[in-house]
């Protein structure tokens, strides 16, 4: 009903031919009220007045004009009725023309004008409201839509970072450290194995935290929210079941608008990555015994040799004594005795740089001079240094070289450079077969340690190719000693690398920090 | 044997030139050592 009355006056409002023709209509029926059904003026056709006078009567009907018309047709409606009201009454002064009566007009004229231009301006507001409301109601709408259409897209987008956090098993939380309230993602409870019921807190997690790793949190918590600062920390944790879980925390301190310290981060659980490592730490160790025991196993026949040479020399000693004693020399037999002992302790060094090299041990860090190290290998390769006549020269440093490292690992390297370098030497048909091993400081920082050789070299395209795995210029390598090595001296902080020797020949150098840094 | 006779060792390995040395000058021979 509402809208078909606003659709009349809209229709009305916009034709003007139909609100003028209100204004005689409207005149028309006040004539013809006047005259069918109030009766005749007076004093033209009644005797007596008529209960409603003319003038009151087009009084409204000017109302009526203007109310429904405006001040155009409220005007010409109370012009229409200033003549025709001389129809219908007699006039007490004079008319203008016989036929106007002015202050009458004035009369109908202001009544006109000032219901028009009131209904003027109370529709024009009216239609203002009701535009305003529609554009209102409009712009809420598509408020309501966007609202609908941007929690959908934030319902869906929080839907994909759930997952995200599931597949990546990150989770997100919040902790402001005055007031002690946290926020958990769905995965940070998962990580946590605790209800999505339960109040998420900051003592919760640290519950979880393994008591072997509790102190050093609970410290870089503590450091990071009396300084405000970010803070990253990998640990344990340990589950209800007995299970270990490690995760890595990244945190950022921020400020809220009153100074507050909060602390928003992420818990990645690494316990894949951590037995992957863990796994392949297991395989490399594997890896770098069984090269080790191959090289070793290369080594067999000469250290059979080696160790052949003072048992001989055992015997030869004893039977001398055998003799000094029948002899009754005691002071020859006395000093062969001795030369017994010392030949066998000979003996049993060779087996023991051997069962050093040859053990399963896990890698540990421990201080060892690197010069030690180097002349133990060569007592090694001694054997298979004369059988293939080769001329070793040493120029080690004339301090201690003291380095942390793993003295295994870095026995394995030296042996396997000093091994490759004899195999290259044993090609030389021609020239001396020389092999130089020198150890230096370098800055106070490192020790370097070159391994020169006077072989054909390598070429200079293979350069960068002979620390890959399985790459070889051996009919029997396996081409893994050097990639073995590389992956030992970066794991010590250092590093390995090959060039070509002066004049001929190539130089497999490395080196190590002096602190060490690094062990696997 | 003859007591003169002087035995000469050729080794690269000292303690086994040594016992070499040890065993000969115990039967009683004269011993000279060469390194190679």
């Amino acid at each position: 009903m509402a809208e078909d009355t606003h659709r009349f006056w809209a229709k009305l409002e916009g034709s003007t031919a139909l609100r003028y023709a209100l204004a005689p209509g409207a005149i028309a029926v006040a004539l013809l009220l006047q005259i069918l059904v109030i009766g005749p003026s007076f004093p033209v056709w009644s005797p007596s007045p008529p209960p409603i006078h003319p003038t009151g009567l087009f009084q409204v009907c000017i109302v009526v004009a203007a109310w429904c018309g405006g001040a155009g047709p409220g005007f010409l409606a109370a012009l229409l009725a200033t003549l025709a009201l001389p129809l219908l009454i007699d006039m007490n002064y004079p008319l203008i023309a016989g036929f106007f009566d002015l202050p009458r007009f004035v009369a109908f004229g202001i009544t006109g004008l000032a219901v028009g231009w009131g209904t003027t301006f109370r529709r024009r507001a009216e239609a203002a409201l009701r535009r305003s409301e529609r554009e209102l109601r409009k712009a809420r709408n598509e408020l309501e839509m966007q609202v609908l259409e941007r929690t959908a897209a934030l319902r869906r987008s929080e839907a994909l970072l759930a997952e995200a956090q599931t597949l990546s098993q990150t989770g997100s939380f919040g902790w402001k450290v005055a007031t002690g309230e946290s926020l958990w993602s769905e995965e940070t409870f998962r990580i946590f194995r605790y209800d999505r019921t339960t109040k998420p807190t900051m003592e919760r997690a640290l519950q979880r935290v393994h008591p072997e790793d509790a102190a050093l949190v609970q410290q870089t918590i503590e450091c990071a929210s009396q300084e405000g600062k970010d803070f990253e920390q990998e640990c344990r944790l340990l589950m209800p079941d007995g299970s270990v879980k490690y995760v890595h925390v990244v945190a950022h301190a921020v400020s809220d608008e009153a100074g507050s310290l909060e602390f928003v981060g992420a818990v990645m659980d690494v316990t894949e990555r951590k037995q992957a490592e863990e796994a392949l730490r297991k395989a490399q160790a594997e890896l770098g015994h069984v090269t080790r025991v191959a090289t070793l196993g290369e080594l067999a026949a000469s250290i059979a040799h080696e160790i052949n040479q003072p048992l001989g020399a055992v015997v030869n000693n004893a039977s001398a004594c055998v003799r000094w004693l029948a002899a009754q020399n005691l002071e020859e037999a006395q000093r062969s005795a001795a030369l017994v002992i010392a030949d066998g302790h000979r003996a049993a060094d060779i087996i023991g740089r051997m069962r050093a090299l040859a053990q399963k041990a896990p890698p540990h860090k421990d201080w060892l001079d690197l010069n030690a190290a180097i002349r133990d290998v060569l007592a090694l390769a001694r054997s298979e240094v004369h059988r293939h006549g080769v001329v070793v020269e040493t120029h080690l440093a004339a301090e201690v070289l003291c380095i942390r490292g793993d003295r295994i690992q870095l026995q394995q390297v030296l042996l396997n450079l000093v091994m490759n370098a004899i195999e290259a030497l044993s090609g030389v048909r021609a020239g001396p077969r020389t092999l130089r091993v020198s150890s230096a400081s370098v800055a106070a920082t490192e020790v370097v340690v070159a391994v020169c050789d006077s072989g054909p070299g390598v070429e200079p395209q293979h350069v960068d190719r002979l620390f890959e795995a399985f790459y070889t210029t051996k009919p029997h390598g396996l081409g893994l000693g050097l990639a073995i090595s590389r992956r030992i001296i970066e794991a010590h902080g250092g590093r390995l690398w090959a060039t070509a020797n002066v004049p001929q020949g190539a130089v497999v150098q490395f080196t190590v920090p002096t602190g060490g840094e690094g062990v696997v | 044997m003859d007591a003169a006779a002087l035995v000469v060792v050729v080794e690269d390995d000292a303690p086994m030139r040594a016992s070499l040395q040890n065993l000969l000058r115990s039967v009683g021979l004269q011993t000279n050592s060469v390194s190679l």
